[in-house]
């Protein structure tokens, strides 16, 4: 396990290092940059959500996206957590929140054009709303919620 | 990963190589936060007029390339080290040689413009067949093949500080374990190494090659 402080130097390359990986899924740099945007949040005050450091948010973006589908989802947040020096539980719900986002996001939306138009504008919206409720209820309980949505479809 | 680890950085790069194979979540950033300011600081010594920043995203692409395929990095034959900087090492010479080769391209439109086409006789420019720069600086797939032509860790280190346009003396000596020796001594047996890591090279990389990645 690593410190709980990061080098201003080593901490520069590692925020350059986690900018490039935030179109990557597979890391927590995604998750954090979809998170940060749908929340309006900048690095502080994400920093301040989570419950650690700007400085060791870089190390929060460069770990593997645990998959909430994974029977290791637990013990991989608490890991994470850990390693950060944070809450599981605040992790964990970031996690939640951007993969119910994500695969509410992958349903069909509507078969007629206009329809689907004026649906898109409202999708995010909406989707952060009811990942919102879904995380809040599913904070508690472990049925991912990927699998949930993939039932309603 | 305990302090001891962390000092050690090959014996860490392998554990935590094995730790990114089984899928630990936690293994690229403490890969990161461990490599990085090794292979940034090895490669700006090595290129001390090259803007950091390119250096850095050098880094940045090799870390990426390792983490979306770790399988294709084999512990048995180089350090985690020295695999990192020989990658952001290419990726940093090609560049190097694209601006190098445009630079060129510039330079002769200029130069041809002040003559007329029908010139009778034409001039080929080829320099003596200089393998650090031609090898060292055209010639990516090398890399590739450098633990099989070199699987001595000490000559792999020899020609990354090589790459790296290293020229001092005792930074060989270091690798080679022979500070101990008197000066002159020391620059007889790093000129025999590098010598015979030139000729090994050279055999093993033909003109074709060169000229076809150049």
């Amino acid at each position: 396990m690593g410190e709980m402080t990061v080098s201003a130097k080593v901490g520069k390359y590692l925020a350059g290092l986690a900018r490039r990986l935030k179109d990557n899924p597979g890391f927590m740099a995604y998750v954090l940059s979809v998170y940060q945007t749908q929340e309006r949040l900048d690095d502080t005050a994400l920093a301040e959500h989570l419950g650690t450091t700007v400085n060791l948010l870089s190390r929060l973006a460069l770990c593997k996206r645990p998959s909430t589908e994974s029977a290791r989802f637990a013990d991989q947040v608490k890991q994470i957590a850990a390693y950060i020096s944070t809450d599981p539980a605040v992790v964990a719900n970031v996690i939640r929140q951007v993969g119910s986002l994500e695969a509410l996001a992958r349903r069909p939306v509507a078969l007629d054009p206009d329809r689907q138009a004026t649906r898109q504008s409202h999708t995010e919206a909406g989707l952060l709303a009811a990942a919102r409720d879904r995380s809040e209820a599913d904070s508690d309980q472990s049925p991912p919620s990927e699998q949930e949505s993939s039932r309603e479809d | 990963m305990s302090e001891e680890i962390r000092d050690d950085p090959k014996t860490a790069g392998r554990i935590l190589h094995q730790r990114l194979l089984d899928g630990d979540v936690t293994a690229p950033a403490e890969i990161a936060e461990l490599f990085m300011p090794i292979v940034i600081n090895k490669l700006s010594r090595g290129y001390p007029n090259l803007d950091s920043h390119l250096i850095e995203t050098a880094v940045e692409d090799a870390l990426m390339n390792y983490f979306g395929r770790p399988e294709q990095y084999d512990p048995a034959k180089l350090d985690l080290a020295g695999y990192l900087r020989m990658s952001a090492n290419g990726d940093l010479l090609n560049l190097l040689e694209r601006e190098k080769r445009m630079t060129n391209q510039q330079s002769l439109s200029e130069y041809v413009e002040l003559f007329d086409d029908d010139t009778e006789h034409g001039v080929e420019a080829q320099d003596d067949f200089d393998l650090e720069s031609l090898v060292f600086a055209h010639c990516s797939p090398i890399w590739q093949r450098l633990a099989d032509l070199l699987p001595n860790p000490v000559d792999q280190e020899i020609v990354l500080l090589m790459m790296e346009g290293e020229r001092k003396t005792s930074i060989y000596a270091d690798v080679l374990e022979i500070s101990d020796c008197p000066p002159k001594e020391q620059a007889r047996i790093v000129k025999r190494h590098k010598d015979r890591i030139k000729r090994t090279l050279k055999r093993n990389i033909s003109r074709s090659e060169v000229s076809e990645n150049g």
